[in-house]
This record gives C-alpha cells, structure tokens and sequence, in this order.
C-alpha cells in the first residue's frame, strides 16, 4: 500500500487541500468573530474579516512548511534511510558509483514494477526504497493535518472581542513578506559561500599566485590554471563591446531625449527594448553565422594586400572582433536605456536657460545637459561593463576556445565565462582540479561584476542628492 | 489699492520709444488655442509688466518675443514680433541669434553646473563677445557688479553657481542674462521663489536696469508690478484686457475685469 502511495504524485492534491482549508478556516474565524460580536456588550477590535484571516493564517502555515519541508529535503531523506539499510555488497561502491545507483533507483521507483524485475537485488532495493518514501509521505502528511488542527485550535480559542486581529494579521504578513527577502538573500548568500567554498577547495590544490598570474592555460588535456589568458580574452572582448555600446548607445539616448519628437521617441524606444529582448543566442549565431566568417574575409583580403605581411592577421574563423560586436549591438539598449533616463532627470529649467542664452541644441547637449547627467552616464556605462564580462552564449558560439594573449582580433580568443562552459560540459569527476577551477573562474567573475555594480550604484547615489 | 512709488508715477509719463511691437499674436498650443489675438506696443528703457490671474498665458505670450515657444514641441505662434523695425517672428530669423538679443531670466533660478565664473561667462563664450581673457574677466565682473552680486561672490568665483543661496542665484542668473549685453530682458516670476529681502534687492536690480534696457517682467504680486513697472498689461484667458500706465491701470482702470482683479475679487 505504501508502495502505491509512494507513485501518486500529491502537490496539487496538497495544495488544494492547504487552500480549503484555508477558506473554511477564515470562515470559522469569521463566523466565530460574528458571533462573538452578536454576544457580547464590547465592541469587536478588528472587523471579523481580519479574525477570519487570523485563523487561516494559523491553519495553513504550519501544514504548509512541513509540506514544503518534505518537498525540499524528502527524496535526500529518503536516500539517506535507505544507505543505512543497503547490504554490505554495496561497500565496494564508491561516492560516484552510489549516486548513480541510488539515481537508477529513484527513477525506477517512478515506473512500473515489470520494468526492473530481472534483477532481483535491484528490484529489491527499489522496493524498499518505495516503502519508504511512501512512508515518508505518509507520515508527513499526517502530521501536517495534524498541525493544521493544532494551529486551528490555538487561533479560535484567543478569538474574542478585544483580541488585535488586525495586528496580529498585519505582523503574519510583515513575516511573510521578511520570508521572501530573506530567501532571496540567503540564497545569494549560498551561492557565494559555496563559490568561495570550491575556490578554496581549488586553490589547496592550484596556487593562487598561478593562478591569478599564470600565462598558460590549459585545463582539458593538462593541468595548467594560468587565468591570464582568459581574463584577457574578457578584457578584448568586453573593450570591442564597449566601443560598440557606448557612443551608439549615448548618442542614441541624446538623440532620442534632447531631440527626437514625440512621435519618433514612441516609435524608436520600443526598438530598442525589442533589441533587448532579442535571446542572446540569436545573437550568438548571428556572430558565428555571419559577422565571424566577414571579419575573416576581410583579414583574408587585408592579409593579401601587398604592404601587410602575409599571415599578420590570423583570419580564424571564430574570432574576438565578431564576438565583440555583436556583444556590444547587445549592450546598446543598456546604454542607451540607462543614459536617456539619466538624461532625462536632468531639469528642464537647464535646458531653457541655455536656449535662452542663445545656445543651440547640441551647444546645449554638450555644455550644460552632459555635463550634469555625466555620473549617471558613467553608471550606465559601468553596468554594461559588468554585463559584458559576464555575457556568455555569444562569446561561446563566436570567440572560441583558445586561450592565448594577442591583440589581432581577428584570431581566436576565449573569456572567463566560455571557459567555465567548457569545464563543465562534457564527463568528468566532481572534485577533480579541471571541475574546480570552474569554482575559481567563477568566483572571480562574481568579484568582478560586484566590483563594477558596487561603483556605479556609488556613483548614482551620488548624482541622486546632487538634483533632489 | 497696492502703492504706487514715486519713480513710476514720474517716469510713467515719460514717453519711450516703442521697442517691442507685438501685433496680431495668437498662441496654440496643438488645437488649443492660448493667446487671443494681442497687439501690444513696449516701450524701451523702462519696466513693462504683465499681471493677470494663473494659466491666463503671461507666461506664453512673453516666451513669443524671445522665441523659447520654438522649443515646445506643439507650440505654434502667429502673428508679428516686431524688434527695432524686423519681424522676428518668421523663419528667417534665427531663433538663436535673436535670444543673444532678449535676454531671459526665470521663475525658478536656475545656474547651470558650472562656475559662477563660466555661468557668467556662458553667454559672451558661445557668442564669441570677449576676445581676451582679460576682456572676458572684465565682462564677467561688470555683468555681476551690475547684478549686485559681485561683492558677496568675488573672492570665489571658481565655486559652483549651484552653491549659492537662491537670492543669490537669481542675481547670478540676471548677471548671466546682462553678459550678453541684450536690449530687452524678459523675466518670468523671478521672485516667487525668493524671500522678501532677496526681492526687494532683485527689485532695485530691475530698477537700475531699466536706465539700460527694456524690461518685461509677469508677476503675481500687484505691489511689485506697481513698484517696479512703467507700464502694467493685464491679461485674461488669453486676451490682453488693460495696457496703459502703472499709475492709470492701478488707480483707474477702465475695464471692470481690471478692476475686480487688482482689487482681488477674482484671480
Ligand atoms: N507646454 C504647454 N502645452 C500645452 N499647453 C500649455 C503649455 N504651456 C502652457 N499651456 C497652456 O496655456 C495657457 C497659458 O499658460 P501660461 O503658462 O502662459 O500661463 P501663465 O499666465 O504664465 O500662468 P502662471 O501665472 O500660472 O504662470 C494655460 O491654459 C496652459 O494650460
Ligand atoms: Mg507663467
């Protein structure tokens, strides 16, 4: 029986349940409320709605977290009671090889019985597994129920007429609320701890001065973890994209807030979000697909012009420069989106006042709306930074995989983020340098970006006092 | 009734050539229309002031002579800007030239981010008017003296302009406008953000200017147009009600709207 109910699958049967009983528990309170308001000579302290709530609140939020608690950790739970219980056959597996039995296990326990029952062992264990799981849930189904009659009970019974419902409801609420920001800090907070963790792992392994300093790279065939290589395909790239971004993007913005009229600015700026919408792998095929095989034609030809050397441009067939600006034709909406509302927080009253000093409209750009929305406009750039470091489709499809110094962009060159790509694509073992470096990569790619947001939201800040 | 100082009683009869001929002027702004059909003649060397209730188009109408309409995207402005004999008002008239011409000062005081020095110095640079920079340095002390400003600013003339209090701003802001050396000085409200000790000083300002230019000035204070101005214009949803002498409009106006106006019954 277990078994069976091990197969069902039970999220919406749970949550239908946890929001019926959530009705029918602020009907109660309602009711309760009503009644007591019938009854007694005092005046009720909240509406009856908020009593309502009140008691929903306590019914469902306990039910609601050990469901929420079995669905987070209950398969690891699982897996857990049954390798205490595995034969001592299984001692000779290591970690690898466990995780991938226990895998089996759990995907078989999902299907049919027919399907496993040529191995005995196996379709022994699967069943215990079963057993279980379906334990599990079970119980914590149980108990959930069990809870959410515990927290009826209390609720109801501090039901009366100068009971703070309404308080009581706004602090369940401001709970909720610091629930939500919390969870989206703490898993911030994760993933940097367990970057950090696996860099450090990395590094007991690789120094970090070979690292950070190091020239070679090569981390598929050889153990070779010089970053420099990779750190300066990034720097390429990204300066290739911000040739591109920025001064389309500022003059874009310029354009479309100092002298677009009405009826242009309504048409361009949904172009430009549209441009921003576009998926960056459409991008990035439009780099392999068209602009790298361009950009080497024309180092083909320039190569072949008399006054070059022959071969002075490595003509590869991905390269950085087709990567670059495709990159920065991605950024442009950045920029250009960022910059114009900068531009527009500058007063009016600026403008009019060098109109009426006889300034023309670009004297006026240059020397008075420029000047004022310049931290702003540098925020903007510094964010677009930080995206193009991090970009990584495009660089993956167009830059290619060879690390190496050179300021030919027209040779292959790779970044921090097609190299992590590569690391972890493909078989390889967990805790092996190759898979760790990906940490390390990584981590510096987090430091990286911060560093960027952390100075344009400085500088921003600062620009916001100067004008409120 | 508001007092009516002794200089504009006297010098209102003094006739002035006419500097500013407005004739047959109609403002839209898209379909709507803000301005009636106003002809208006300002005479030079004094004060004109255009009083009238709010959004009754002081503001439109006086943006016509130096052409800051062109800037608004619908604005759309008929009719003759006369100027020393040359309709500015048509295409051939660049609106850039013509606004080193008539200066402007603002409600709100409104320094650019730059030095006081460049803000005074702003103008006379892109119209190319200081050939030296002792000529420049000279045009921005006489503009600021001429201001009042120069004595409370000249040992930090290197300061930004933003940093100044707002009395002191607006004098930097009509500092900046005299630079250019303009004939007419339009001023819209200039000291409705400004206390009373910082208005009476922009006040006597606007007095000595006159000897050097013609003034127009919108204002919402009845005791300031009586004060300050020659000449009082009040207008009325967009028509030019009453135009004469501060002293007849204020002691005896002819039109019935006027008078309800500066006796405060409406507006
Ligand atoms: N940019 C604009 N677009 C559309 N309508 C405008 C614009 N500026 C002014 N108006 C309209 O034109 C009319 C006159 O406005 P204007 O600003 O000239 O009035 P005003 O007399 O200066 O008022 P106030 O004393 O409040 O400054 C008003 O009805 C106003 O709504
Ligand atoms: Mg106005």
């Amino acid at each position: 029986m277990l078994e069976t109910f091990s197969q069902i699958p039970m999220a919406w049967l749970a949550f239908a349940a946890l929001a019926a009983a959530g009705c029918a528990a602020f009907l109660a309170g309602r009711t309760i409320a009503m009644g007591i308001a019938r009854t007694s000579e005092a005046q009720l302290n909240s509406q009856p709605n908020y009593h309502g709530y009140y008691v929903a609140m306590w019914t469902v939020t306990p039910a609601a977290l050990l469901l929420l608690g079995h669905a987070l950790f209950g398969s690891g739970l699982t897996r857990s009671l049954l390798m205490a219980e595995l034969p001592d056959g299984f001692a000779s597996f290591d970690r690898l090889q466990l995780a991938q039995y226990l895998d089996r296990v759990s995907e078989a326990a999902t299907l049919d019985r027919s399907v496993w029952a040529g191995e005995p062992l196996f379709a022994a264990v699967t069943e215990r597994y079963m057993i279980l799981k379906g334990g599990l849930k079970l119980g914590t189904f149980l108990l959930a129920i069990l809870a959410g009659l515990a927290g009826l009970a209390f609720a109801t019974r501090r039901l009366q007429a100068s009971f703070r419902a309404r308080h009581e409801v706004e602090r369940g609420i401001q709970l909720a609320l610091f629930a939500c920001a919390a969870i989206a800090v703490a898993t911030t907070a994760g993933i940097v701890v367990s970057l950090l963790f696996e860099s450090i792992r990395f590094f007991s392994q690789v120094p970090l001065f070979d690292f950070l300093f190091g020239l070679h790279w090569n981390a598929q065939t050889e153990e070779h973890f010089g970053a420099i290589p990779l750190f300066f395909g990034t720097f390429i790239i990204s300066l290739i994209a911000m040739c591109v971004a920025v001064p389309v993007g500022l003059y874009a913005a310029i354009y479309l807030s100092e002298y677009a009229g009405a009826r242009a600015r309504a048409w361009i700026k949904p172009m430009l979000e549209i441009l921003a919408g576009i998926p960056t792998v459409v991008y990035g095929f439009f780099a392999l697909l068209v602009i790298a095989p361009a950009v080497r034609t024309s180092a083909v030809w320039l190569n072949g012009l008399p006054f070059i050397p022959d071969e002075f441009f490595a003509a590869s067939s991905t390269n950085a420069l087709a990567a670059g600006l495709v990159m920065g034709v991605m950024i442009i909406p950045f920029v250009s989106s960022l910059s114009d509302d900068v531009i527009n927080a500058v007063p009016q009253s600026l403008r009019d006042g060098a109109f009426a000093m006889g300034a023309t409209r670009s004297e006026t750009v240059k020397q008075v709306v420029m000047p004022a929305a310049l931290p702003g406009v540098i925020a903007s750039v510094l964010l677009a930074v930080s995206r193009a470091i991090g970009e990584t489709m495009i660089v993956v499809m167009a830059a290619g995989l060879r690390p190496q110094i050179t300021a030919d962009p027209t040779a292959e060159i790779t970044t921090i983020t097609v190299q992590i790509v590569a690391l972890l694509t493909g078989d390889s073992e967990f805790d092996s340098p190759k898979t760790l470096s990906a940490f390390a990569l990584g981590f510096v790619l987090f430091a990286l970006t911060l560093v960027f947001n952390l100075v344009a939201l400085r500088v921003v800040q600062k620009y916001r006092e100067k004008y409120d | 009734m508001p007092d009516t100082s002794s200089h504009s009683a006297t010098t209102a009869s003094i006739a002035t050539a006419t500097k500013v001929d407005c004739r047959n002027i109609n403002v839209f702004y898209g379909d709507k229309q803000a301005i009636f059909d106003i002809s208006m003649a300002i005479p030079g060397r004094s004060v004109t002031s255009f009083i009238g209730p709010s959004g009754c188009g002081k503001s439109t109408f006086l943006r016509c002579i130096n052409r800051m309409n062109d800037t608004i995207e619908n604005a759309r402005v008929e009719g003759q800007v006369i100027i020393e004999g040359e309709n500015v008002n048509t295409d051939a008239v660049d609106p850039v030239l013509l606004r080193s011409r008539v200066g402007m000062v603002f409600q709100k005081p409104n320094p650019f981010p730059k030095s006081i020095y460049d803000n005074v110095a702003y103008g006379p640079r892109i119209h190319g008017l200081a050939r030296t920079r002792e000529d420049m340095d000279a045009v921005v002390q006489n503009s600021l003296t001429r201001a009042g400003l120069w004595e409370e600013v000249k040992d930090r003339l290197g300061e930004p302009g933003t940093g100044l209090s707002g009395g002191q701003q607006q004098r930097l802001c009509i500092a900046r406008a005299i630079a250019v050396s303009p004939e007419i000085i339009l001023m819209d409200e200039p000291c409705s953000a400004l206390d009373p000790i910082a208005t009476a000083k922009i006040e006597e300002l606007i007095d000595e200017l006159r000897e050097r230019f013609c003034i127009v000035i919108v204002t919402h204070s009845m005791q300031q147009a009586a004060r300050v101005s020659q000449r009082t214009a009040f207008f009325h949803l967009g028509k030019l009600v009453e135009f004469g002498d501060t002293e007849q409009v204020f002691t005896n106006p002819t039109d019935d709207r006027t008078q309800d106006y500066i006796t405060g019954r409406f507006g």
